[in-house]
């Protein structure tokens, strides 16, 4: 039925549109009223609005950060010392398989200062954002670019930060990862089948690996990534693959093919393909390559590398699960299944999950914790380690708001986890998954949060938010920038 | 909110509810299922009529009441099952019986692009204003979950 998947949603969807009952005015009009079925408000009136509208945001600790200001001459590194949070703190998690919800609750004191725009590193902070905040582990790492990237900033406090510029700009990035100073970037894939917009064509993606020298390791894969994960064990890439035209096409014809793959299909042992915008024609004799057809036709759902020099396939990792770099390995996850692997080669199922998260998502998607990986469908959360699945607590107070939002985001790190929820005007911390501090957020921040994806991070010593703040209601948002500092520091 | 014992901008409601019942039902419908859908899409409209004097003012009122009623309806998945399906495939004998399934199995916001421009025949540009993302999000979205679903349904890409 292959035509006809496509065709057989559109007949489903025809059958739903012609077989619905619409929903009338008056029917609407009188549910307002309270008629017939008041809706629901608590947070979504009055300043709280625009809150709800945006989102609960989940930051994990560890590593994030964006913000902050630039010293005009930026310390060294080493000169800043990472303490240790001002939390409660408990004995090592022992996750329950059985959630519960009287979490105990402290305070987290938290003094929170917008950063401009002018004091953002690298000039990230005025207009559109080209950069990225990482999660390095135990520090904040800030990609920096204008058109691409060009350099790094790494920062354990928010406050100051040493810049290293890459030897050659990275281009066009959708996925970072960081591990200490050592960063993955990738970008470019790409491909669309609907056939009223074109053939079918693909393009691939490129790896960047900058070393923390400034050195960039460039290694082309075909397909989109879908995830991507650096740490102690080496790197790995998941792969959504389109079939290889693109990597041969790049081995092949290097600079000579300088435009975005349009066409590209194999006839007789030919490979033909055409480039946009200026329609370009290439034919290349596979033959000659010593490439027969078949070698276009064997995707490879995930990739590793130990340095970033050279890329290995890994023809028996797991299609499509989202991953993260552990302390001894990898974790990764599907819809339905965790995942570990040691060497990013081969892979064991750890088990199943007891909520279904998605872990392409970037809200979604599976961080280092406790020496392992959290997962989370944003409502639920679980430990994820070669040792098996431990599902978390419940957080204690924000999963009523996360329910009124759109679904948060959120980053973590051995350090712990952090959600920051806007409806609630809270920030939620837990070190060891049980036991959960809460802090204020300012007015001004949480009531003109707009409803773009906002991101952060923690480090020991402070939380560094991007988000999205609105210009008018529900229209133009610009980017805001805040730094929370834990006090006691 | 709006006081329902005032004058109200009747005609300006009305003519906004008659653009946003069919995109906001087709939207929620991709995102609940028909059923939730149905609620969901009555949940949003009835916010905006309570609330339209702010959301007569916004830019993408629509993708803001998509939200709405999204996350109304993720209440009640506390109590009942978000999403699936579109239709009962039982009335439809010719449609494979996986493919409810395995398009429930998408993530959200695939499902919701695959289903609104392969099912409801939505342009690129009109999913991603309502989501709020570029279009070539969506053709991300919609590529891969037209892939996951052929995968699962074991047909050929």
């Amino acid at each position: 039925m292959s035509t006809d998947v496509r065709e057989q949603i559109r007949e489903m969807a025809e059958f739903h549109q012609s077989n619905r009952l619409p929903v009338e005015l008056r029917e609407v009009q009188g549910m307002a009223s309270g008629a017939t079925k008041p809706i629901p408000r608590r947070s979504l009136r009055g300043p709280a609005l625009a809150v709800a509208v945006m989102a609960a945001v989940l930051v994990v600790i560890g590593g994030v950060a964006l913000l902050v200001s630039t010293p005009a001459e930026a310390p060294p590194a080493d000169t800043v010392t990472p303490t240790t949070l001002v939390v409660p703190t408990t004995a090592p998690p022992s996750p329950s398989t059985t959630p519960t919800q009287d979490s105990s609750l402290g305070t987290l004191d938290l003094v929170w200062e917008r950063i401009e725009p002018d004091e953002v590193p690298g000039g990230l902070g005025a207009g559109p954002l080209n950069g990225m905040i990482l999660d390095g582990g135990d520090r904040f790492i800030l990609l920096q670019g204008d058109e691409g990237l060009s350099g790094v900033a790494t920062s354990f406090d928010g406050v100051s930060w040493l810049t290293q510029p890459f030897r050659e700009a990275v281009g066009e990035t959708g996925i970072g990862v960081a591990w200490e100073d050592t960063v993955l970037v990738a970008g470019g894939g790409g491909g669309w089948s609907l056939e009223e917009d074109g053939p079918v064509f693909s393009s691939p993606s490129v790896v960047s690996v900058i070393h923390p020298d400034g050195s960039v390791d460039r290694g082309v894969l075909d397909g989109d990534v879908l995830s991507a994960a650096v740490g102690p064990a080496g790197m790995f890439v998941t792969i959504q693959p389109h079939g290889s035209y693109g990597v041969v096409i790049d081995q092949i014809l290097g600079s000579e093919f300088s435009g975005t793959l349009y066409e590209a299909e194999v006839r007789d042992g030919v490979l033909f393909v055409r480039s946009e915008p200026d329609n370009e024609t290439f034919e290349i004799v596979l033959s000659e390559h010593g490439l027969t057809e078949e070698d276009l036709n064997s995707p490879v759902a995930g990739w590793y590398s130990e340095d970033g020099g050279e890329w290995i396939p890994a023809p028996d990792a797991p299609a499509g699960i989202g991953v993260v770099a552990t302390s001894d390995g990898f974790v990764g996850v599907t819809a339905t299944t965790a995942w570990h692997s040691k060497d990013g080669l081969e892979w064991s199922p750890v088990g199943d999950l007891p909520f279904t998260p998605d872990p392409w998502q970037f809200s979604q998607r599976p961080m280092r914790w406790q020496q392992g990986a959290v997962a989370t469908d944003l409502s639920s959360y679980a430990h994820i380690s070669a040792n098996g699945i431990d599902l978390l607590p419940d957080p204690p107070l924000a999963l009523s708001s996360i329910d009124q939002a759109p679904l948060p985001h959120y980053l973590s790190s051995e350090l712990g986890i952090v959600i920051v929820n806007p409806v609630e005007k809270e920030l939620l911390f837990t070190q060891d998954g049980e036991t959960w501090s809460v802090g204020t957020l300012p007015d001004e921040m949480t009531d003109s949060w707009g409803w773009y994806t906002s991101s952060g991070a923690v480090t020991s010593k402070a939380v560094l938010l991007l988000l999205w703040e609105e210009v008018t209601p529900g229209g133009e948002q610009e980017p805001a920038w805040w730094l929370g500092t834990f006090s006691g520091e | 909110m709006r006081d329902v014992e005032e004058p109200i901008t009747v005609d300006s409601f009305e003519v906004f509810f008659k653009e946003a019942e069919p995109r906001l039902h087709d939207a929620l419908s991709a995102c609940l299922g028909g059923e939730l859908g149905r609620e969901a899409t009555a949940d949003a409209l009835a916010y905006g009529w309570e609330n339209w004097e702010r959301v007569e003012s916004m830019d993408n009122p629509i993708g803001f009441l998509y939200v709405v009623g999204r996350n109304q309806a993720r209440k009640v998945r506390r109590t009942r099952r978000v999403g699936i399906p579109l239709v009962e495939v039982s009335r439809l004998p010719w449609i494979e019986p996986g493919l409810p399934g395995a398009l429930s199995g998408l993530p959200e916001r695939q499902r919701v692009v695959v289903t609104l421009v392969y099912g409801f025949e939505w342009t690129l540009a009109e999913v991603a204003e309502l989501l709020g993302v570029k279009k070539t999000t969506v053709q991300n979205h919609a590529e891969r979950g037209l892939s996951r679903l052929r995968s699962n349904l074991g047909v050929g890409v």
